[in-house]
């Protein structure tokens, strides 16, 4: 993966949107939301407080806006998120928390 | 379905009647002189005690208190050794109307004309092609073949319905597990374990509560959802450490 797809490092905290054209790792605060047209993971301990939109999404951390996936959306046990959940297929393990409305293969 | 048990002749050691046993009978009245008379000294006793030693037992689990016991693999009925219940061991086939409870300790089934319109029906395994009005529970499991209909809602092991087939429910189902291949419509249903939607699954509910959620691409699921927090933070993080697959894994 290419070192500038990645936003992360302890406490950043990213005051906006984010847009990544390649796969990426977001290990960081974003008070905003997050797009990519690739895949896409949520690390554990960052937080996403607007939508995220990928490809495929794979879920560690915790997304407060929703989670929009074209294609496949994972939430690991551990992760968080409390509101919809959009993908063509979709994972979510025991010991996610999760809440939320399910939209899947619409 | 079980095999019925089959008969041999004995005669009375007092009068000589011959009557009908079951092969496995232990003690019997004589149905001419009222003589009762335990299988040894009835005629070919030798035979059937040979015989029993040979019987094939299966393990059962009483529906009400648990209790494990061993019955004949033959026997169609037997009571709880524990809290004494009236134990039906049989299946059971219903083909078109069908008014009154049913409890059963083997399968039951529904056909694609049948309807369940007692107030609970119970049995080990349900196989659902028709309706139900009534309260189905399937210890085991409840699969739905046909395009059916359970008014009540239903309760047990694992719900399976079948590629091709549906089931509409009117009111909570609450299952351990579920595996939908083909089309589930409902209010709320709970899965206290692992829900699967296959390929060709479908499932459009008001709330789905699981352990855990498999959609497999191509499987369409519209409703509110929500995992059970069933994993504690220790158990989180073992499995998370174990190393994950599908898609990419943080690196770093």
């Amino acid at each position: 993966m290419d070192p500038s797809e990645r936003m992360e490092g302890a406490g950043i905290q990213i005051g906006g949107s984010v847009g990544l054209e390649q796969d990426g790792v977001i290990r960081a605060v974003v008070k905003g939301d997050v797009r990519s047209t690739c895949k896409l993971v949520i690390s554990k301990g960052s937080v996403v407080s607007g939508v995220v939109q990928a490809r495929d999404i794979r879920l560690e951390g915790e997304v407060v806006g929703g989670v929009e996936g074209l294609g496949q959306v994972w939430l690991v046990a551990g992760s968080r998120l409390r509101s919809r959940c959009v993908a063509a297929a979709l994972r979510i393990e025991a010991g996610a928390d999760f809440s939320g409305e399910i939209r899947v293969g619409e | 379905m079980a095999a019925l048990v089959s008969k041999i002749e004995v005669h009375c050691p007092e009068c000589g009647h011959a009557q009908m046993e079951s092969e496995n009978f232990l003690s019997t009245v004589c149905r001419s002189c009222s003589f009762y008379f335990k299988s040894s000294l009835a005629s070919g006793g030798a035979k059937r005690r040979a015989k029993r030693a040979t019987i094939q037992k299966r393990e059962l689990t009483c529906a009400d208190c648990g209790a494990v016991q061993m019955v004949a693999e033959e026997a169609q009925s037997s009571s709880c050794i524990e809290c004494g219940r009236h134990l039906e061991l049989g299946h059971r086939e219903i083909a078109g109307e069908h008014l009154g409870n049913l409890s059963l300790e083997g399968e039951l089934l529904i056909g694609p004309k049948g309807n369940f319109g007692g107030a609970k029906g119970r049995a080990a395994r349900i196989v659902l092609q028709g309706r139900a009005s009534g309260f189905l529970e399937g210890a085991e499991w409840l699969r739905v073949e046909g395009q059916s209909k359970i008014r009540a809602g239903a309760k047990g092991g694992q719900l399976v319905i079948q590629e091709g087939a549906s089931l509409e429910a009117g009111d909570l189902l609450q299952f351990d597990s579920g595996e939908v291949l083909g089309e589930l419509r409902c209010g709320t249903a709970r899965f206290a374990g692992a829900l699967r939607v296959g390929p060709k699954g479908k499932i459009v509910a008001e709330k789905i509560f699981f352990g855990d959620l498999t959609v497999e691409r191509g499987g369409r699921v519209a409703c509110l959802g929500e995992a059970h927090p069933r994993m504690s933070e220790r158990e989180s993080e073992a499995s998370r450490s174990e190393g994950e697959t599908g898609i990419g894994a943080t690196t770093d």
